[in-house]
């Protein structure tokens, strides 16, 4: 009787160590899926970005063809409002963005500097050269990126996840 | 008056960078101003009347490019220290922004001389 006992006893235990792994394996699984998911949500987010940053861009350039100081300071504080929601979305997707953190961050340090400079008078083309060709860079980097994410399947062509 | 310590630390740090050519100094703008910018802040150094000549100016922009602080030689009441660390800075940012520190090292490979950094 002992016996029995003993050996029921130990694949009662076997059971549940069998039944615990696989609850783990099930909340890993479930875990994953949850991390991808978010992840595609937010690299999908560049799908909206994208537009958005490439719009600051021209309308910039338009208001310098222009001529137009008040439309120049509004491009350049919108560039940095935009370069803004562009690092927020860098914050939390995976890999090294370095390279893409430092051309931002340029673009908006340089985009300060020009709006001054257009506030004190200096001639538009001139003073936001070299604010426009950082912002140039990131829109560039940013459709690279985009573009790699669609290329790997990360984000649909409709932004759905 | 800027003379915060902070702004000084971080000074003597490009200063030492950008002696060891570490620092990737680039142009501002049309005028005479120097811009290095790192992946959260930015700083840009340059000749008040975009001369070359003192007054000298700094600037640091955080992430959103704002502007958190400045300094500028011309003023009074300035710390002598700190004036002459951002004319010493804007020297190197001048050189390196305007890619004249490699033109120069390369000249002094050609003729056999040591390079100074």
């Amino acid at each position: 009787v002992a016996l029995s006992a003993l050996v029921i006893t130990v694949l009662g235990f076997a059971a549940t160590l069998f039944q615990l792994a696989r609850t783990r394996r099930a909340a890993d699984a479930a875990a994953n899926a949850v991390a991808n998911a978010e992840r595609r949500m937010a690299r999908s987010y560049m799908l909206v970005l994208l537009p958005q940053l490439t719009r600051a861009e021209s309308e910039l350039d338009d208001a310098v063809a222009q001529g137009s100081q008040d439309g120049v300071v509004r491009g350049l504080s919108a560039w940095r409002w935009q370069a803004g929601q562009m690092r927020g979305f860098l914050a939390t997707d995976e890999g090294d963005r370095t390279e893409l953190l430092e051309a931002i961050q340029l673009s908006v340090t340089l985009a300060s500097e020009a709006k001054s400079r257009v506030l004190n008078g200096g001639d538009l083309l001139k003073v936001t050269a070299q604010a426009r060709a950082a912002i140039s860079s990131v829109t560039g980097e940013a459709g690279t990126l985009t573009g790699q994410y669609l290329q790997i399947g990360e984000i649909g062509a409709t932004g759905a996840v | 008056v800027p003379s915060n310590s902070e702004l000084k630390r971080l000074i003597q740090g490009l200063i030492a960078a950008s002696r060891s050519g570490r620092v990737p100094w680039g142009k501002a703008s049309d005028g005479d101003a120097y811009i290095f910018a790192g992946t959260k802040a930015g700083v840009v150094v340059g000749s008040v009347d975009d001369d070359g000549r003192s007054p000298y100016f700094i600037r640091v922009f955080d992430n959103q490019g704002a502007l958190v602080e400045e300094a500028n030689t011309g003023l009074p009441d300035i710390d002598m220290n700190l004036a002459a660390a951002v004319s010493e800075l804007y020297s190197l940012a001048r050189d390196l922004g305007r890619n004249l520190t490699p033109l120069v090292n390369s000249i002094l490979q050609d003729i056999g001389e040591e390079e100074p950094f």
